[in-house]
């Protein structure tokens, strides 16, 4: 390994994502990148907080992503949904 | 960043930062009930065996998971239970310290996937440290990160999305037949590559977004002739209504990079009403016909509470403790619903945390074999054993013909074919084993007799 982060014998040279802002989502969530300039790549994770109601024809959150930031949409028929933003 | 520590890795992505929390694995989620196939129970319901969830609604089973972790935030991965498994984790729910996952999946019952959570270290209560190496906190004094816990080392991420639609083929017909069942079966997989090959050690985080549902309808109504000892004529109607819900789920085939959207039914029913008025008595029918009538023309979702209620009795209530919603919308007509976006795939792998190497069941492994065959039951004998047998031809020759299976002298099943070698039968499965015996040739009934297993 020449440079990066050895745990107990197991190089991570790859990949292990941080948790770079996390809450619950509200209608239009914007995360600005230039405010993480250690990080490079982006993923959102979106966690359902209750039992899907596919009665009311409920849909999941998204989020779009530029190359300045990161668009999260909790549509009006969408449940409750926390969101975490993972980086690295 | 003023102060602090970060790393990067030999990609150039960040890897420690002590601005931001890592992910850990917390521990294995636990079974925390009997998985369930649910289908509708309440009036005028037709009988779907479990060989016709599988063979005929497409339906898989539904688990609830468990694990008690005191953080706010919380990501599920599940590993497959066998190659190509479909999968998808449904609901996540957070009741206190107790984390909930919901989860659809195929095979049989005792397939299910395992299913492991990940948490920020930072949310977790308390975090055991090495005597040496290294703990990271932020500036609110919260643990980042310790080498105590390996962070979450993501292999691959990809968008996965699910097609409009379920099944591209004919559902086939059903009439005025109360154990006839169309085909439901989805056919319409789509497929997205990673960069990383899948392995049985691979764990995968996926909510997919899509559902939807298939639904058949057919209906008659008027009269027949009451015939010559009837007078006039007699007023008939009948319904038909079948229907299955599907949840978007998604398979990993192992030795590919491919991954596999399909759909999965969680609920289905089917239902069947005749009716019929007196000869000579005209106008009966509208009386007559009650809930089959009323669903097909709307009044199923405005009475969804109660209709449903019974039909879920065993699912929402009994077997899982926790309540889980199968998708009840879909089913008055073919649908789908949350299609339009895709849903980003996590993909890591047990060995980074110590996971222990997944082995895959093998059913036969679990079976224990059976025979006797010595006096027959009605002579106070005790059968168990499958057997099969053939027809003698004209021609000298035999003709394969059928099979039985007998456990503890009752015939548990029959109409496997000559070749047939398992079937199910309610929630226990048969197997053929090694022949043991044959009768003797040249009588008109050639019998072999097999060991029999069951799982």
């Amino acid at each position: 390994m020449t440079h990066g982060l050895s745990v107990d014998g197991f190089d991570f040279d790859y990949g292990t994502y941080s948790v770079i802002t996390k809450g619950q989502l509200t209608a239009t969530t914007t995360l600005t990148k230039g405010h993480y300039p250690d990080v490079t790549e982006f993923k959102v994770v979106f966690i359902a907080t209750g039992m899907r109601n596919t009665y009311d024809e409920e849909v999941r959150p998204y989020y779009s992503e530029t190359s300045a930031t990161i668009t999260m949409t909790k549509p009006t028929d969408a449940g409750e949904h926390q969101y975490l933003v993972l980086g690295r | 960043m003023s102060y602090g520590i970060k790393s990067f890795g030999l990609d150039g992505y960040l890897n420690l930062h002590s601005d931001y929390s890592s992910i850990v694995y917390a521990g294995e989620m636990t079974k925390n009930a009997e998985p369930a196939q649910p289908t509708y129970a309440g009036e005028h319901a037709i009988t779907i065996t479990p060989q016709m969830k599988r063979g005929n609604y497409g339906q898989g089973w539904t688990i609830q998971y468990t694990i008690d972790l005191d953080v706010d935030y919380m990501i599920p991965f599940y590993r497959p239970a066998f190659d190509g498994q479909k999968i998808a984790i449904m609901d996540i729910i957070n009741e206190g310290a107790t984390w909930v996952v919901n989860l659809l999946y195929d095979g049989y019952s005792f397939q299910y996937p395992a299913v492991y959570a990940f948490a920020p270290l930072t949310e977790l209560p308390s975090v055991q440290l090495n005597d040496y190496g290294i703990a990271v906190y932020d500036a609110n004094s919260d643990i980042v990160f310790t080498d105590n816990m390996r962070p979450l080392k993501v292999d691959d991420t990809v968008l996965v999305q699910h097609d409009t639609t379920i099944r591209t083929t004919g559902k086939g017909s059903c009439g005025n037949d109360d154990s006839c069942h169309v085909d439901f079966n989805p056919d319409n997989p789509t497929t997205v590559t990673s960069n990383t090959a899948n392995t049985k050690n691979k764990l995968y985080h996926i909510v997919p977004s899509a559902y939807g549902g298939l639904a058949f309808k057919n209906s008659w109504s008027g009269t027949l002739h009451c015939g010559v000892l009837g007078w006039g004529d007699r007023p008939v109607q009948w319904d038909y209504y079948s229907w299955s819900s599907f949840r978007g789920v998604v398979s990993h085939p192992r030795g590919a990079s491919d991954h596999v959207t399909d759909y999965l039914g969680d609920f289905s029913g089917a239902l069947h009403q005749y009716v019929q008025g007196d000869c000579g008595v005209s106008g009966l029918v509208g009386a007559l016909i009650g809930i089959a009538g009323a669903l097909l023309t709307g009044g199923l979702s405005l009475t969804m509470g109660s209709f449903i209620g019974g039909a879920l009795g065993g699912f929402a209530l009994a077997e899982l403790t926790r309540p889980s919603q199968p998708s009840l919308k879909a089913y008055e007509e073919d649908e789908t619903f949350d299609t339009a976006n895709p849903v980003t795939m996590l993909i890591t792998d047990g060995s980074y945390y110590g996971i222990p190497e997944h082995v895959d069941i093998d059913l036969i492994d679990l079976v224990t074999w059976e025979y006797e065959k010595t006096l027959n039951p009605w002579a106070g004998g005790n059968w168990t054993h499958w057997a099969t047998y053939s027809i003698l031809q004209n021609d000298g020759s035999y003709l394969p013909a059928d099979s039985f299976i007998f456990y503890d002298s009752e015939m548990v099943a029959a109409g496997m074919g000559f070749n047939g070698t398992s079937v199910e039968v309610g929630s226990t499965i048969y197997f053929r084993g090694d022949l043991v015996s044959t009768s003797p040739t040249g009588t008109q009934y050639q019998w072999y007799y097999y060991k029999v297993g069951k799982i």
